[in-house]
């Protein structure tokens, strides 16, 4: 068995790989987990929240906006709905879309829970654009 | 034989038939691009998610979600996905006739069927077909919201038990040039049982949680998949039904323009002969 993950990052508009990895974290519901060579098969709901993919000293990292970790013999499979890489997020895009949702809250008739994820979902994507891949 | 005048006409006509169907291919395949671009995306993600349904499928007790609950077939439902415009060759028709067969096969009466697009609703509408909903002017707006409202409408029939199967018709594009027409059981959700092997999978937070929003899921994105396939099917069965149109009006062209060559020569040599008869007449 090799020591090392393989990771492929799956969403519905973009798929993308990693060979090589040391480290996985990802966000569950239940909080942050992390993924070492060698994990038990396991199938891991995520949240909304922040993943670090570390290779040689180097760390990547994405926001994501929840779906599933499938692991089978350090073969990582992440199925998302979104996957956005840290320098490649529009910082100003994600502030319009915090602001929008927001003002969604002001109006009380509005699908709160709808309101609630999407302010999260935007605060997730500033606070990753913030961090640099080193 | 057909005057010059006509033959004139005819050719007018041909050539302008042929400038539209010349235009209605430029516009199917700039249409085909981008549909082939979304639904080649889309794919790699429908099937990450069926991929993992079925290696966690063996390890799970059909009675933990109502949605997994599988029984005698007593009455099925078709999602027949069709277009909502003709022009695409035998695009439409083959998907009304694969649904009659399969319509025919289980009996009518115990048929019901959701339309998808202007072309399959025309038909089976006419002919009394168990319709409970379609959907017309369709896809120029495709969304991701329109299959989750179609998914929301099939899952509440099957839970409600007023269906025991769902089947979905659609064309699955293969390439530019060919389109498969599928029949695939939706719900409920199979497996191959000789694929089960015993794994000792850990779920988080827990096996109930992680079913319960993986099989929703899996079943939206599948609809979704369908669509787009079927879009991008519509768009390539329509170039090249319109190229062939295309290249068989340019045959006609050349055809009737040679005929209307003939008939002008005839005309002329008529003349002359006329016009020499006439002189030798007047010398003698």
């Amino acid at each position: 068995m090799s020591d090392k993950l393989e990771i492929n990052i799956i969403t519905p508009i973009s798929t993308l790989e990693f060979s090589e990895v040391d480290y996985l974290r990802a966000p569950s519901t239940e909080g942050l987990f992390g993924v070492l060579p060698g994990h038990i098969e396991s199938i891991i709901a995520l949240d909304i929240g922040e993943i670090k993919i570390s290779t040689d000293n180097k760390s990547i990292y994405f926001a994501t906006s929840g779906g599933f970790a499938d692991i089978i013999d350090n073969k990582v499979t992440l199925v998302l709905e979104s996957a956005e890489e840290a320098s490649k997020i529009d910082l100003n895009r994600a502030e319009k879309s915090l602001d929008k949702a927001q003002h969604y809250l002001d109006d009380k008739s509005n699908d709160m829970n709808r309101a609630f994820k999407a302010i999260k979902r935007a605060k997730n994507r500033i606070s990753v654009s913030r961090k640099k891949s080193n | 034989m057909a005057s010059l005048k006509d033959l004139r006409n005819k050719i007018k006509s041909v050539k302008s038939i042929q400038q539209v169907t010349n235009a209605m291919k430029m516009v199917a395949a700039a249409k085909l691009r981008k549909s082939q671009e979304d639904m080649e995306k889309a794919r790699p993600y429908t099937n990450a998610i069926e991929e993992m349904i079925h290696h966690l499928i063996p390890d799970i007790d059909r009675s933990l979600l109502p949605i997994l609950d599988s029984r005698d077939i007593k009455k099925k439902l078709f999602l027949v996905v069709s277009a909502d415009r003709g022009m695409a060759g035998a695009f439409n028709a083959n998907i009304i006739k694969k649904t009659e067969q399969k319509v025919a096969e289980f009996g009518s009466e115990n048929c019901l069927i959701i339309c998808i697009g202007k072309k399959s609703h025309d038909y089976f509408k006419r002919r009394d077909f168990n319709i409970i909903k379609n959907y017309r002017d369709f896809w120029n707006t495709l969304s991701i919201s329109d299959a989750l409202s179609i998914g929301d409408i099939i899952i509440e029939k099957y839970l409600s038990g007023e269906v025991d199967s769902v089947e979905v018709i659609y064309n699955e594009f293969v390439n530019v040039a060919s389109q498969k027409i599928i029949c695939k059981s939706f719900l409920p959700i199979t497996y191959d049982v000789s694929e089960k092997d015993s794994c000792d999978l850990l779920y988080e937070p827990s096996k109930e949680n992680v079913v319960k929003t993986l099989i929703p899921k899996h079943l939206n994105v599948q609809l979704w998949q369908f669509l787009l396939e079927s879009n991008a099917s519509e768009q390539a069965a329509r170039m090249v039904a319109m190229e062939n149109a295309t290249e068989n009006a340019g045959e006609m062209i050349s055809d009737l323009s040679i005929e209307y060559n003939k008939a002008r020569q005839a005309a002329i040599t008529t003349e002359i002969i006329e016009i020499v008869s006439g002189a030798n007449a007047l010398e003698g």
